[in-house]
């Protein structure tokens, strides 16, 4: 697989993977790969990382270590709610700004009520799945 | 105050478009003159919509912000039970919502999939909540 993805970008991976760093692993239930020790202690992964997956053409993946951080530390809460009420109505300015520029604000009254419509389907699915 | 529910297709218009009677109603949220309140599974859908259709244009951090910012100013309500008013069982959510802020309003597109009025709640456009507002009578 890594070897997929050195020949489809050679210009950006090539230069970081050598042979020692390719290894074939097999595909377990759910979906489960183990990647060998060697190749998690050259990365530094330690158990509990988070892994981005990145679907590349072919399909190929591009697995990428992740950082979480505490979402306070990047989105603070208002400190009272005068502030807050304030901030809320700056943010929707901004959503609406940005459905201006996306185009998104020329959605009509149909496809706002399928899009309601496709979100409540999933939701039914998903609801009486973990009711199972 | 008056207490509303907001049924996620009006949150969706008042949040595309600086103009018409969802955007105003809005506003009116904005200035405290209406509340609104919510559940655990209306915050759902407010977040999870956002991944439809167009809407998965929108930055996520930003709609993120939308939904903390909505929980920090409205009312979150636990919801009392399961109702059965509307044959589409999603817009039952909405519902029970209504019954635990014992809401004034549902405020909806789509009037067509709220049948009927519950206990004090009635269900209600933006529009015709504006009018309600203008002639002092909500």
């Amino acid at each position: 697989m890594l070897q997929e993805v050195v020949e489809s970008r050679p210009g950006r991976l090539s230069e970081i993977l050598d042979p020692m760093s390719q290894v074939l692993v097999k595909l377990q239930k759910k979906g489960t790969m183990v990647l060998p020790r060697r190749l998690r202690e050259m990365a530094g992964l330690t158990e509990g990382t988070l892994m981005k997956v990145d679907v590349l053409e072919g399909p190929r993946f591009l697995v990428t270590p992740q950082v979480a951080i505490d979402r306070d530390l990047v989105t603070s809460k208002p400190k009272n709610r005068k502030e807050a009420f304030r901030e809320l109505a700056q943010v929707v300015a901004e959503l609406r700004q940005e459905a201006k520029e996306k185009g998104i604000d020329k959605m009509t009254k149909q496809e706002i009520n399928a899009a309601v419509a496709a979100m409540r389907r999933d939701l039914k699915k998903t609801s009486k799945r973990s009711a199972k | 105050m008056i207490r509303v529910v907001v049924d996620t297709s009006a949150l969706v218009s008042a949040v595309i478009s600086p103009t018409g009677p969802n955007a105003q109603l809005f506003d009116f949220i904005v200035s405290k003159q209406i509340r609104p309140y919510f559940t655990d599974d209306v915050l759902v859908e407010y977040y999870t919509v956002f991944d439809y259709k167009h809407l998965k244009q929108y930055n996520r951090r930003r709609v993120a912000r939308l939904r903390d910012l909505l929980e920090y100013t409205g009312i979150k309500v636990k919801s009392r039970g399961r109702l059965k008013i509307s044959s589409h069982e999603t817009d039952n959510r909405i519902y029970e919502c209504a019954q635990a802020a014992k809401a004034h309003y549902i405020i909806t597109e789509n009037t067509k999939h709220f049948p009927k009025a519950h206990a004090y709640t009635k269900i209600i456009t933006a529009r015709q909540l504006l009018r309600l507002l203008e002639a002092g009578g909500a």
